[in-house]
């Protein structure tokens, strides 16, 4: 779908993407994480041609990107403006004309997305009217009513509620559906983690990790589980003599416990559980995988060490 | 055809400013405002003056006529003091006091005791009238000329300046000259306002963030050139409500409040100068519109290319409200420096001066308007020419340097700009 290959971007002494190379898999949520200043919107804006690499080329669907292919990308800035004094469908035809849309499609796109959020009746009002929010959906519209194949959505959670976060969620896993590849650069983990299907983390300029999530996540389980049980907590520690660490423990209730037990010597949740039966009563045992945002800690604090 | 698009919002968002509906009316308001009162001015509504003269010897009575123009002459035969003149109830009537001594045939002395300051051309008026008679008296008194032959001999010569290559025409020249100078005067006004409306634009542009959107749409060209058609096609909309608004207010005047200024009557000439109504003459008569308009049209074109790029570029590359107004500064000098240039070749038509400020893009414009107004000799036509084809090349420059700047500083944020960092910009391939 999307090749970025040896791509490099100096400004001035700052070196903003280092010989950097990646693939965007089409049909897929790709995240695009990384701390600030690490080059993830240079690496958009090189997308987007707004900006020229000093080296390097990027593909799209296995040919040399050009100016006439951004008809195919639809790109929602981190940094959203508009024109406040415009209304908001002048705004949304203005847009559609210079994506080259003719006026009819134009309209039923612009009618199809506004029904989508239920929100026909801003059609008139003024863009400085809008909350922040609500500016974000009409952006959100501009972005997709030529009906590209390739999103980049930079940001695009930040200024919804938890209600429309879910919706936009929902919107994206329905473009998906519908075959189009997706680029999520955020910050927000847990919103990379619930919908991506695919991770790429850049980290001063280069790329510190690019890996589908199932792989990810095997990758960094560190074989630690939760255990939360009733019985004695003497009994629970004197049964991982061997094979196991119990990393931490608290007490949440009367004779009830919560513990963190790492695996070693390639013993298995199985065996655990077979050792431990006997000295306490289960409530519930499940994989302490970590975070988005612990494997990001990690590879970014590695990475500057 | 994306330039046409971000043209026509551009158009449309000037359209819909009230800066622009006013301006489309208030600013020939004026206009018509100050050549009404310059009609006014150079009419029937002339300052009357009441002039005692006081005359012990009887000298001036009989020789001097009652009413001259605006002139009224009323005789005394005393001595009247400046305190009786300034505060005695008799001669409040009166705007001054013109005394005459009894040797003024010997000492060539007067005084006039003015109540207001009176109009220089009234005092330079008096003076000759008292001038004029004394040398009949002095005619009388040495010579055998009676007072009509004298009157016949002593009209002044009237001096009409010609072209000596077209005779024919009967053009003021200071009278053309400052009438290119007005025309130059409009299309500063024009660039300037228009100008600051593209600078304006693009600093927007910037600051609300909407230039990201737009850079991912349309090339930072595309983006420069929409802007500067679309407010240039408002400047000439709004030139063009103007030239209407006027030659409308003109039809008005001309035909409802100064109906009689069109008169032989009124054309009155006076020792040789046509004193009543020049400014109705030059107006109506004189200003070869279907000339001026034209090449007013083309140097407004120019000149908005060639500064509203230079706006354009400022506005992208400014970093902060106050970057702006530190470059705003040099360009307010260079307009001032046009507006000079504008009057000095009016004064110095032929100078070598005003050759290099035709070819300099910033002062062009006013030159050559002023120039086309006077007439351009015919061994000031390459020049002229001249003057065009690098005011055509420093739009072309000036537009590539802007959209570069566009490309490299619309997106750049947090910085404090420098003629550095902007020329750095600017003359940047990549």
């Amino acid at each position: 779908m999307l090749e970025i290959k040896d791509i490099s971007k100096r400004f001035g002494d700052h070196l903003a993407l280092s010989n950097i190379s990646v693939v965007f898999e089409p049909r897929k949520i790709h995240a695009l994480l990384g701390p600030n200043g690490a080059g993830k919107t240079t690496l958009i804006r090189l997308i987007n041609q707004i900006l020229e690499p000093d080296s390097g080329s990027i593909y799209f669907n296995g040919r040399f990107l050009d100016r006439k292919m951004l008809s195919n990308i639809g790109y929602l800035p981190e940094e959203r403006g508009m024109y406040t004094n415009m209304r908001v469908e002048d705004f949304l035809f203005f847009l559609a004309e210079l994506r080259g849309l003719e006026k009819k499609t134009a309209r039923q796109q612009i009618d199809y997305w506004l029904n989508k959020f239920d929100i026909q009746s801003w059609r008139t009002k003024r863009i400085e009217e809008l909350s922040k929010g609500m500016a974000q959906k009409i952006q959100f519209i501009a972005t997709v009513f030529h009906d590209p194949e390739l999103l980049i959505l930079d940001e695009p959670f930040s200024g919804f509620d938890p209600t429309n976060v879910q919706l936009m969620r929902g919107v994206l896993r329905e473009l998906k559906e519908s075959g189009k590849t997706i680029i999520l650069s955020t910050h927000n983990m847990n919103n990379a983690e619930t919908i991506s299907d695919h991770i790429t983390l850049i980290h001063q300029g280069n790329i510190v990790l690019d890996s589908d999530y199932a792989s990810l996540k095997k990758r960094f389980s560190q074989d630690v589980y939760t255990v939360q049980f009733q019985g004695n907590m003497m009994g629970f520690a004197n049964a991982l003599w061997v094979n196991y660490d119990l990393l931490e423990s608290k007490q949440i209730g009367e004779n009830q416990f919560i513990a963190k037990v790492k695996l070693l010597n390639d013993s298995s949740i199985n065996q655990l559980i077979t050792e431990l039966m006997e000295q306490v009563q289960f409530e519930g045992v499940w994989p302490d995988s970590p975070s988005m945002e612990d494997i990001f800690i990690q590879l970014t604090q590695t990475v500057t060490a | 055809m994306k330039t046409w698009t971000i043209a026509k919002r551009e158009f449309k968002d000037r359209l819909k400013s009230r800066f622009f509906i006013s301006m489309a009316f208030i600013g020939p308001a004026m206009i018509i405002l100050g050549l009404y009162t310059l009609f006014s001015l150079s009419g029937s509504d002339k300052q009357q003056l009441n002039i005692l003269v006081s005359d012990p010897a009887n000298i001036m009575n009989k020789l001097m006529l009652g009413k001259q123009g605006q002139i009224k002459y009323t005789f005394i035969e005393r001595y009247v003091e400046r305190d009786e003149f300034a505060y005695g109830s008799d001669f409040q009537k009166y705007d001054a006091l013109l005394e005459i001594n009894e040797k003024i045939i010997s000492n060539h002395f007067a005084f006039l005791f003015q109540r207001e300051i009176i109009n220089p051309s009234l005092v330079t008026r008096i003076h000759r009238d008292t001038e004029k008679r004394l040398e009949m008296l002095k005619a009388g008194e040495f010579t055998q000329l009676n007072l009509e032959t004298f009157r016949r001999v002593m009209h002044p010569i009237k001096l009409d300046v010609r072209d000596a290559y077209r005779p024919e025409t009967k053009n003021n020249y200071y009278m053309a000259g400052y009438t290119g100078f007005f025309f130059g005067l409009l299309i500063l006004l024009f660039v300037i306002t228009f100008g600051m409306s593209i600078l304006r634009s693009s600093s927007d542009e910037k600051s609300n963030r909407v230039a990201e959107v737009m850079l991912s749409i349309v090339q930072p060209r595309d983006l420069l050139l929409g802007k500067i058609i679309g407010i240039g096609l408002s400047a000439i909309l709004q030139t063009t409500l103007w030239t209407l608004v006027v030659a409308f207010g003109l039809f008005v005047l001309r035909s409802t409040v100064f109906p009689d200024m069109f008169s032989a009557n009124n054309l009155v000439e006076t020792d040789g100068l046509i004193l009543n109504n020049s400014w109705v003459n030059l107006i109506y008569s004189q200003i070869n519109f279907g000339v001026m308009l034209p090449w007013f049209l083309l140097i407004f074109v120019l000149s908005y290319l060639f500064y509203g790029s230079i706006f354009a570029a400022l506005g992208a590359a400014q970093g902060s409200q106050s970057d702006g107004q530190k470059f705003l500064i040099p360009i307010l000098l260079i307009f001032i420096i046009a507006l000079f240039s504008g009057y000095f070749t009016i004064e110095n038509p032929q100078s070598s001066v005003v050759d290099a400020l035709l070819l300099i893009p910033f002062t062009a414009p006013m030159v050559l308007m002023v120039k086309i107004a006077i007439g351009i000799q015919d061994e000031g036509v390459w020049t002229f020419f001249l003057s065009l084809l690098i005011m055509v090349l420093s739009a072309l420059f000036f537009m590539r340097f802007a959209g570069r700047v566009y490309k490299s500083a619309l997106l750049t944020n947090g910085y404090r700009l420098n003629w550095r960092k902007l020329l750095r910009w600017g003359m940047r391939a990549k």
